[in-house]
């Protein structure tokens, strides 16, 4: 071993030590600003992206913030582009002061309203607010006040391999009792019928009510507890038991990859996987609604996607409301690009939506048809302490035979307790 | 801990000679106590920021109503200590976390003995052969997980466990998704077997190395043949010391499992995994970052680490913690 650099001091060394040690900490506790800050601005935004997959969106989303930082020069914008358990990070970093001044999210909880998470954002929607689809509106929206500006939508339904039916005999399901029999007849060989999540829920588990015509919620009470609920879920419990499900797959419902490798027939997924399949399968697949069941059922397609708000604890809140105004409310390139040139989502203004061209042929009409009819989702009111009850019963249900009704029954009472207090805001 | 102040060997051992002089009041030596401050300073800084004002301020967060917040001020009681305890879900994923303690303890402590004795006996090629054993010790749970998950136990018919299962005409499993019967305990299990057995076999063989040859020789020359014999007579009983704290340290990491049932069970863009899939850790997760409730979160915490600390103070009584040898 070497001894002391000549010169350097012992007290020196461990000085220098610290200065290191120190300054390595701080550096390591810094966010990854990606983006573009202006040398001479007033104000520098932090906006949160979760990681989107298709590629070509990260570099988009920083070519925004430096077009805006252009038009705008007392305004930087830095992009942190988070990976991984985008949720819990969001979560917890609002907690403190140094949360981002705008993020992303799925929908506004009526805790994230009393704690001030998000800022009320009907000033800048102005107008625009009667434009928005309502399904995209409804869950950021608390007595009245929309909380976040929905920035694309995103489609959900089943997609299928045509011809993995027609070699089985199948025609396309508009029952969930034919589904579930197309699924059995589907799985052959190395294919399985149907893949809605790797533990055979993910996909289908709110969708399910909507099915049967019904809902999980009515205003603030629990109305998931009934015979029809229960009887769809018993249903789909055959799909699991007769082994039909892809379940454990590589990847999850999000990628198209099990339906293109074929490892299943029909796959339960989003509109903005329709350009990877479309080039990968060419004709060789339609998409159709989640089917109906029962009397009083109907089919459903489920309304996803991503919704930007302001952090109400931001020390500029303005200037991150005229941001978010620009980028999602008055920039209709910025929206049709954000929206189509990386996946497919769908423009949330409707006037975007109906011109934007990619969307008004083929697969990618069929698509927004089935959305405009029979298009829904959960309320805002659907928070995960409401929904967690019902959740573990589902899983019950599908996965352990559990009685249905008296699980969702059980389950029903726990939501309640949870949805009544929650904050009336 | 104390610091070196006086003479070296003036209070060590038994007296044998004549009665010392009555020590002279001792100097203070400040350049070693600045030292000692300045190095440790950052330390116990750390610890005190990070861990007991942490710790000190879940305690009061357990108290309070903290949905959405880490703000104190809202008292609650006692209320999210029977929320918590109410909660079906919390006292399954408590049963589930014993169970797994009662298979995985005894499991791992086994393995890890037999292959530390097998590897003590190697004549060549024991460096290797250990290294080999403790080299999952290095991987991340994480990443294991998903190499479980994704590779070995993935639910497609090209994977590891599928392909063997075909051999024996059995068909494709999803060996994750069926939780009846609960097949996802056999991915658990292992993939906790592989990474820690060879950290508790090092364990085991720094115990064996301490154990005197002569010891074996004496037996030998005694009539004591066979190995069993020499294992359960001489190697098993001078083991107790390493047992003992093997044992102690096999049950907190029990309790203490997370990431492998989070990160083979969880599905789906984010969230924890389903109600088979969640010991109280992963409970706790989710009720405080998923569920944003705070106050419930602390509150099984403390629950969590006192059951930890009871179960620790019962297997110790019971296993003659800290007892020497012959009490």
């Amino acid at each position: 071993m070497s001894g002391p650099t000549p010169g350097l001091s012992r007290r020196r060394f461990l000085g220098t030590s610290l200065l290191f040690v120190g300054g390595a900490a701080i550096s390591g506790c810094q966010t990854d600003p990606t983006g573009s800050g202006s040398g001479g601005a007033k104000v520098t935004l932090n906006h949160w992206y979760h990681e989107y997959g298709e590629q070509g969106t990260r570099e988009a989303a920083m070519r925004y913030a430096a077009d805006y930082t252009k038009q705008n020069p007392d305004v930087a914008v830095k992009v942190t582009w988070v990976p991984g358990d985008y949720k819990t990070k969001w979560q917890s970093s609002v907690l403190t002061p140094e949360g981002p001044d705008i993020y992303e999210i799925n929908e506004v909880t009526p805790d994230m309203v009393a704690q001030q998470q998000v800022a009320a954002l009907d000033d800048i929607l102005g107008a625009a607010k009667g434009e928005l689809n309502e399904h995209a509106l409804s869950p950021l929206t608390h007595g009245g006040k929309a909380y976040g500006v929905p920035m694309i939508i995103d489609v959900m339904l089943l997609y299928y391999r045509k011809s993995l039916l027609s070699a089985a005999g199948v025609q396309p399901p508009k029952t969930l009792t034919e589904l579930v029999s197309a699924a059995k007849a589907l799985t052959r060989g190395k294919t399985k019928g149907i893949f809605v999540g790797n533990d055979g829920l993910a996909g289908m588990r709110n969708l399910l009510p909507f099915s049967v015509g019904q809902n999980v919620l009515t205003g603030r009470r629990v109305s998931y507890a009934t015979p029809e609920i229960a009887d769809a879920f018993a249903l789909v419990r055959r799909m699991f038991t007769d082994k039909s499900m892809l379940l454990g797959y590589a990847t999850e419902w999000y990628d198209p990859g099990a339906l293109i490798t074929g490892a299943t027939a029909i796959a339960w997924g989003g509109l903005w996987a329709l350009p990877q399949i479309k080039k990968e399968l060419v004709d060789d697949f339609d998409l159709i609604p989640w089917p109906a069941h029962g009397p009083g059922g109907k089919p459903v397609v489920i309304l996803g996607g991503w919704s930007q708000v302001v952090n109400g604890k931001s020390k500029h809140v303005a200037e991150a409301k005229k941001y978010i105004q620009w980028l999602w409310l008055q920039n209709n390139e910025v929206q049709q690009d954000w929206a189509l040139s990386y996946g497919f989502h769908v423009p949330p203004r409707a006037g975007l939506a109906a011109q934007a061209e990619p969307l008004r042929s083929g697969p990618a009409k069929t698509a927004i048809d089935l959305l405009n009819q029979y298009g829904t989702r959960t309320t805002a009111l659907w928070a995960p302490t409401v929904s967690k009850p019902y959740d573990d019963a589902v899983s019950d249900i599908v996965k352990k035979n559990a009685d249905p009704m008296a699980t969702l029954g059980a389950a029903a009472q726990r939501s309640q307790e949870a949805l009544d207090k929650l904050p009336t805001v | 801990m104390s610091l070196r102040t006086g003479r070296p060997g003036t209070s060590a051992g038994p007296v044998t000679g004549p009665a010392p002089a009555a020590p002279r009041r001792r100097r203070v030596d400040w350049p070693a106590w600045r030292a000692f401050i300045l190095l440790t300073a950052p330390l116990v800084v750390g610890l005190v920021v990070f861990k007991y004002v942490a710790m000190g301020w879940g305690l009061l967060l357990s108290f309070s109503n903290a949905r959405g917040t880490i703000a104190l001020g809202d008292w609650a009681g006692l209320a999210n200590y029977r929320a918590l305890l109410d909660d079906p879900r919390f006292r399954t994923s408590l049963s589930m976390i014993v169970v797994f303690t009662l298979v995985i303890v005894p499991l791992t402590f086994a393995i890890a003995l037999g292959l530390a004795v097998l590897v003590n006996r190697l004549r060549r090629g024991r460096a290797l052969f250990r290294t080999t054993f403790f080299l999952p010790a290095a991987v991340s749970y994480v990443v294991a997980s998903l190499i479980w998950k994704m590779s070995l136990f993935s639910g497609v018919p090209s994977s590891a466990a599928n392909s063997l299962a075909a051999l024996f005409g059995q068909e494709p499993t999803a060996w994750i998704a069926t939780v009846d019967p609960p097949l996802y305990w056999v991915v658990l299990i292992t993939v906790r077997l592989w990474l820690q057995i060879g950290l508790y076999m090092i364990l085991f063989l720094a115990g064996m190395q301490e154990i005197p040859g002569e010891l074996y020789e004496a037996a030998r020359v005694d009539g004591a043949a066979g190995e069993w014999r020499l294992f359960r007579h001489i190697t098993f009983p001078l083991l107790r010391n390493t047992s003992v704290a093997v044992t102690l340290l096999l049950v907190i990491a029990s309790f203490q499992a997370f990431d492998e049932f989070y990160n083979l069970l969880s599905t789906g863009l984010a969230g924890a995994p389903g109600p088979d899939g969640r010991p109280p850790l992963v409970y706790l997760y989710d009720v405080s970052l998923v569920q944003q409730d705070y106050g419930v979160g602390s509150a099984g915490a403390f629950v969590v680490t006192l059951l930890i600390v009871v179960v620790t103070l019962v297997q110790g009584r019971l296993v003659g913690l800290g007892r020497k040898d012959g009490e």
